[in-house]
């Protein structure tokens, strides 16, 4: 059954959830300024004000959509996803689906026996030919561009029954966003909708069959995105994260569903989009100015589905839908990498946020986005004014305050009180949702998924100890990020990693070398002054201080296993691992890991199947770019000398778009074999 | 990739000994048996590959009478990797990508920021 809220139910919601969080943050904001005004509130104190209500409010409308949701959740009566009862009805022909993998210097054989895994669930499903697969690369570096091919060429080989196309844009033109524009201008035509997936994406064949079968029914749905389901990784943080999505993540989304409805928001990958609505209002604008926050778009998702909305469709999101799955980092170092980027994505947004033509709930997705990341400098620097506050006080006693609780007389115990209530609630809020969510999975009996109810909460509270951990190192990152965007540093989207190495005691010290200095700074510094704060800040600095040991550990793929194999942080995908994943799985374990080597170039100069199968892919696919004369000779001359090994490596990838140079070089090695 | 030896095995002994500085006539062991393995990737018919060979050969001493030998091989190396590219591309035709439908996105110019939320205006 789809769940819809009509717009009156959506409207109903955020009233609720705007009046909560107002009278949350309202009384919140109150009683810290009485737990402030035994000694009245110094200018410092005046300053933190704005930025408690601020970070307060975020908590308190987090907090409030979650209850909702878990209302919501209880009532409609499924945890996690319930399993397709999907009939026999065949889709309309006129629904053709492409399927789309955008991918941009990832492992090949990874890539490609994801779509192969697919392909097998959606002949299950018996309505494959409804089905065209697009590997769209983006990729840069050479020898993995030429793995792409191979892996191409073995994939149609064994699936003879299913159209995949692949194609090699030359220029790497608006990242992704423009990966996809192109094949829209190309061959969107053909298609009544897209299933936008990432490298790391799987999705079930029921899934995507029943994402076109939503669409059909529902003509005014432009996106609709199913939640992906991080699986599969094996390291404690990564473990970490699968639990924490496996078993709050619907709450999460029920929630988000209670306010955005069908005003919901796109993640970029694992949704379906309408081809002619895209087309037609999902163009990215150059957002004026310089990067990082001027120029092209980076964080393309958010803001295609305010365009989308704009135009006048809607963007769901599934809250019943599983069979939608992703990997995540598996350290804390490439979380942060992945984080920087998006960080950078996200607050180019700001400048949208006050855009004329978008609708308030778009509005709210871009100020989310924004404040995800922004957040933390806001924390930090209401901790930095609390501290300096204290010292003002120590320094001036009761001189330079002022009161703002007019003859309201709050005794000094009463404010301690106060500040206690307030740190109780506010952690609270933050810790809640995670406790309904582990309850509403226990009362809908899903526990045995999770290894069973003792098992399902005593991970909870290892997931929560470990995010308590792990918050000061995440404020201080997104907080680098913040400033080091605002001061124009630019961003390099590479490529993501997606192996478990794991990480080095010699890595973890340089790279949280700082972050335990500053741990222990503030400690020895709270030790000397006022001993009567370190409990205060004891969640921030115990995180600062053993930074270094948290980092190594939560690399640690031994440490997850073990983690696994006494039952902790167990999910549904391991419980019950799904057919698709399992299928590639087994997939990856059949094929020779095809690592990019050195020598593929070389291969294909001298090999006559790889050369004509490069050649053929960039004629049919129109890529051809010439080089010129002189470079071509340049190519030659070296190739002549020393072999491919010989040719500069910044010419090779202009080499393998030319076509007469390539003939020329695979001529040359014929007639030397 | 290259071709399995046997499949050319005849010639293969035939041209043993010789290479591209060895060779004084066009239609040598050395240049049949360079035809015979290229396109032995792309067509399993041995007679079709000899008379692809004997094309190839002919057709350059047509068209390059009287010019070096080795201009000549040159010549049918490049016209057997035109030939290899055609059978190379029917056995994949149907795997080409879809003909092209052109659609331009239509554009959308960055909106203005809004008079009423601009906070710096």
């Amino acid at each position: 059954m789809i769940r819809g809220f009509s717009t009156r139910v959506t409207a109903r919601n955020r009233f609720c959830i705007a009046v909560s969080t107002a009278i949350l943050t309202a009384v919140a904001v109150s009683a810290y300024v009485l737990a402030l005004s035994p000694q009245g509130l110094n200018p410092i104190e005046l300053l933190s004000l704005p930025l408690f209500g601020l970070l307060f409010g975020w908590v308190a409308f987090s907090f409030s959509t979650s209850t909702l949701g878990f209302v919501e959740l209880l009532q409609d009566g499924s945890v996690s996803s319930p399993p397709l009862a999907l009939d026999d009805q065949i889709l309309d022909p006129d629904a053709r689906t492409a399927i789309l993998m955008p991918i941009y210097n990832e492992d090949a054989e990874r890539v490609f026996q994801g779509i192969r895994a697919m392909i097998h669930s959606l002949r299950d499903t018996k309505q494959l030919s409804q089905f065209d697969f697009y590997i769209l690369s983006d990729s840069t570096d050479v020898e993995v561009w030429l793995s792409e091919e191979i892996a191409w060429k073995a994939l149609i080989e064994s699936e003879s029954d299913v159209r995949v196309f692949y194609r090699h844009r030359p220029e790497n033109k608006a990242r992704k966003a423009g990966n996809i524009a192109e094949f829209c201008e190309r061959w969107g035509a053909d298609y009544a909708y897209m299933i936008i997936l990432d490298a790391d994406s799987l999705m079930s064949g029921k899934t995507m069959v029943e994402m076109v079968r939503r669409m059909e029914a529902h003509p005014k749905w432009g996106i609709y995105q199913v939640p992906p389901v991080p699986i599969g990784r094996l390291s404690v943080f990564a473990r970490m994260q699968q639990f924490a999505a496996a078993a709050y993540g619907s709450l999460a989304v029920r929630a988000f569903d209670t306010w955005a409805g069908e005003e919901g928001n796109y993640w970029g990958h694992n949704a379906i989009l309408r081809v002619e609505a895209f087309l037609s209002h999902c163009d990215l604008p150059v957002l004026p100015g310089k990067a990082p926050l001027g120029g092209e778009i980076l964080s393309h998702d958010f803001v295609e589905a305010a365009l989308m909305l704009r135009g006048g469709y809607q963007v769901r999101l599934a809250t019943d839908l599983g069979g939608s799955f992703e990997e995540c980092p598996t350290t804390i170092q490439d979380y942060a990498i992945r984080d920087q980027r998006w960080c950078q994505g996200n607050l180019q947004h700001s400048r949208l946020l006050i855009s004329e033509g978008f609708r308030p709930a778009s509005r709210m997705h871009f100020a989310s986005g924004v404040f995800a990341y922004a957040a933390s400098p806001v924390w930090l620097a209401w901790t930095a004014l609390c501290i300096l506050a204290m010292l003002w006080h120590r320094t001036f006693e009761s001189g330079l305050t002022i009161s703002l609780t007019g003859k309201t007389e709050v005794s000094p115990q009463t404010s301690s009180s106060l500040s206690i209530a307030l740190f109780i609630v506010a952690m609270s809020f933050l810790l809640l949702p995670k406790l309904m969510s582990l309850s509403a999975i226990s009362l809908q009996g899903k526990a045995s998924e999770f290894g069973g109810g003792l098992r399902l909460w005593a991970s909870g509270l290892v997931e929560m100890a470990l995010s308590v951990l792990l918050s000061p190192l995440m404020a201080f990152y997104h907080s680098r990020f913040v400033i080091t965007t605002i001061l124009g540093r630019r961003v390099k989207w590479n490529a993501q990693e997606r192996n478990e190495n794991g990480v080095t005691w010699w890595f973890a010290s340089r790279q949280f070398g700082l972050m335990t200095l500053a741990g222990f700074a503030a400690t020895a510094s709270m030790l000397t002054l006022e001993p009567s704060w370190l409990p205060w800040f004891l969640p921030i600095v115990t995180g600062l201080v053993l930074s270094i040991p948290v980092g190594v550990l939560m690399g640690s793929k031994r440490v997850g296993l073990l983690l696994r194999h006494v039952g902790l942080l167990l999910v549904p995908a391991e419980t019950k691992p799904p057919k698709v994943w399992q299928t590639h799985q087994e997939f990856c374990g059949k094929v020779k890991v095809c690592e990019p080597t050195p020598s593929l170039l070389n291969r294909f100069i001298r090999e006559p199947e790889l050369f004509h199968l490069h050649q053929f892919i960039l004629k049919t696919t129109d890529s051809i770019v010439e080089m010129s004369v002189h470079d071509g000779k340049a190519i030659e001359a070296a190739y002549g000398l020393g072999g491919a090994e010989n040719i500069p490596a910044k010419m090779r990838r202009s080499l393998l778009l030319d076509a007469s140079v390539m003939r020329a070089l695979h001529t040359e090695a014929v007639l030397a074999s | 990739m290259n071709p399995p030896l046997n499949e050319a095995e005849g010639t293969m002994d035939a041209a043993h000994g010789q290479n591209l500085s060895t060779v004084e006539t066009l239609d040598s062991p050395f240049v049949r048996t360079l035809v015979d393995r290229y396109l032995s990737v792309f067509e399993t018919n041995e007679e079709a590959r000899a008379q692809w060979a004997s094309g190839l050969i002919f057709e350059a001493g047509d068209r390059l009478a009287g010019q070096s030998v080795d201009r000549q091989i040159r010549f049918v190396t490049q016209r057997c990797i035109e030939v290899a590219e055609d059978l190379h591309q029917s056995g994949l035709s149907q795997r080409a990508v879809p003909r092209e439908k052109r659609r331009t996105m239509s554009p959308t110019a960055c909106p203005p920021v809004s008079r009423f939320l601009n906070p710096f205006k």
